[in-house]
């Protein structure tokens, strides 16, 4: 047939099926497709006596169905991104951090009008959409891995009844370190829309501004805690190595908060002339608040730590 | 009510449809003379999952495929195989192992109703 030709109703159909068909046996599934219909057709123009014109061949072929579901049909049970299992964690984790993110820009929005500040691109209402990307991007990939990780190491298979954890071992529910988790995604994407310079300078303070330095240490925190929170999900049951790693982590904000504190770098009013006293005290205040929440946060992790049995 | 009704009887169906093919195809036969067939006895499937079904259960090795044009036409030949003969063994007897536990808790059910003066004669 050459492109002259009028396509009939059963090429264009067996077309468009094989389009959407994947590489692999595809010509023979096309082949014995063709056969088939062709077989239904001449069936149907010997009972009806007369010879079927196109009208009556896609009415024909309409009866087969969508050449989309037919192509799906012969791929089986094909895998999907996320699977039946994860799916309602999927979905409420992107839910909630599209709602979280949503509130922290609108909170951003408002005090640009009650303190006057220019915080630069961070409140454009692009960001909204940039933001939500990162977030269905990063959750995303985070839940093909695991569902991925999940398979290879066939966890649900290997669980046994009295692998679950003893009540006073589990400090966390599985819905506890979900919504940890995704809290701190989004706080990551969040703090990802400041932009700062990852480098040793503004790390240890010598950035002519502060709050460059305390997100890129809020970053650092977030970045270790982030893979903790999600183990937490799959296994609440807490060991010495994952109190000491905890404990770690929130000893990273403690140290960024210092630096800040008690570092050389010019006061937030040197940089934001157009910020009134009050906003610079509050920044103060934020920073003694973190400093002091993750001191007491650290001490828990080893006060539990403390009383784990030896066997842990 | 009727959308989720059908719903179940589409689950129901695919259960045994393999059976029905399996069986079927003792005796060889192509893609739409194997509809046919099923037609005659009820069993009204469409072709676009009745096809690839067919295709699936041969990836198995539970049926064996021939092309011939022999009649004028060219088509795929399906017969059952002998792992797929001892499949559907096992299966028929699971099909017929599952009709009498039914028939028993239906039996027990509907023992219950009468009991408790709910069934209306």
């Amino acid at each position: 047939m050459n492109f002259l030709e009028k396509k009939s109703p059963l090429d264009r159909y067996i077309a468009d099926v094989r389009s959407y068909l994947p590489r692999k046996n595809r010509n023979d599934i096309v082949e014995e497709l063709r056969a088939n219909l062709s077989e239904k057709l001449a069936d149907r123009a010997e009972v009806a006596g007369v010879e079927l014109n196109a009208e009556s061949e896609i009415k024909i072929l309409s009866e087969f169905g969508h050449p989309l579901r037919v192509a799906a049909e012969y791929q089986g049970s094909g895998r999907s991104l996320i699977g039946p299992t994860l799916y309602p964690f999927y979905r409420m984790s992107v839910l909630s951090s599209l709602g979280v993110s949503t509130c922290i820009i609108l909170l951003l929005m408002l005090a640009e009008v009650i303190f006057r500040v220019d915080l630069g691109d961070v409140y454009r209402p692009w960001i909204f959409v940039n933001s939500y990307i990162y977030i269905v991007g990063v959750i995303t990939a985070g839940f093909v891995i695991t569902e991925r990780l999940m398979e290879h190491y066939n966890y649900l298979d290997s669980w046994q009844p009295n692998a679950m954890n003893q009540a006073d071992n589990a400090l966390a529910s599985a819905w506890g370190a979900l919504i940890a988790c995704i809290a701190s995604v989004t706080w990551l994407v969040i703090l990802n829309l400041v932009d700062i310079n990852h480098d040793l300078n503004t790390l240890l303070g010598r950035n002519p501004n502060p709050i460059y330095t305390l997100v890129l240490w809020c970053k650092i925190q977030t970045l270790i805690l982030i893979p903790q929170y999600f183990y937490l999900i799959f296994n609440q049951a807490w060991s010495r190595n994952r109190l000491l790693l905890r404990m770690g982590s929130e000893l990273v904000l403690t140290q960024g908060c210092v630096i800040v504190l008690f570092g050389n770098a010019p006061d937030v009013l040197a940089n934001y002339p157009d910020v009134p006293p009050s906003a610079a005290l509050i920044f103060n205040y934020v920073l003694w608040g973190f400093l002091i929440m993750t001191v007491i946060s650290a001490y828990s992790y080893w006060h539990k730590l403390t009383r784990l049995p030896a066997n842990d | 009510m009727s959308e989720k009704l059908e719903a179940m009887r589409l689950e129901l169906r695919r259960g045994i449809l393999i059976l029905a093919v399996l069986n079927a195809l003792k005796q060889e036969q192509y893609g739409y003379s194997l509809r046919k067939a099923l037609q005659a006895v009820d069993i009204d499937i469409e072709e676009g999952t009745l096809y690839p079904l067919v295709r699936r259960l041969e990836s198995y090795g539970l049926l064996a495929s021939r092309w011939s044009s022999d009649e004028g036409r060219k088509r795929r030949y399906y017969q059952t195989s002998a792992q797929g003969e001892e499949t559907l063994k096992t299966l028929e007897a699971d099909w017929q192992q599952l009709n009498r536990s039914i028939a028993k808790i239906s039996k027990i059910g509907n023992k219950a109703l009468v009991g408790n003066k709910e069934v209306v004669i």
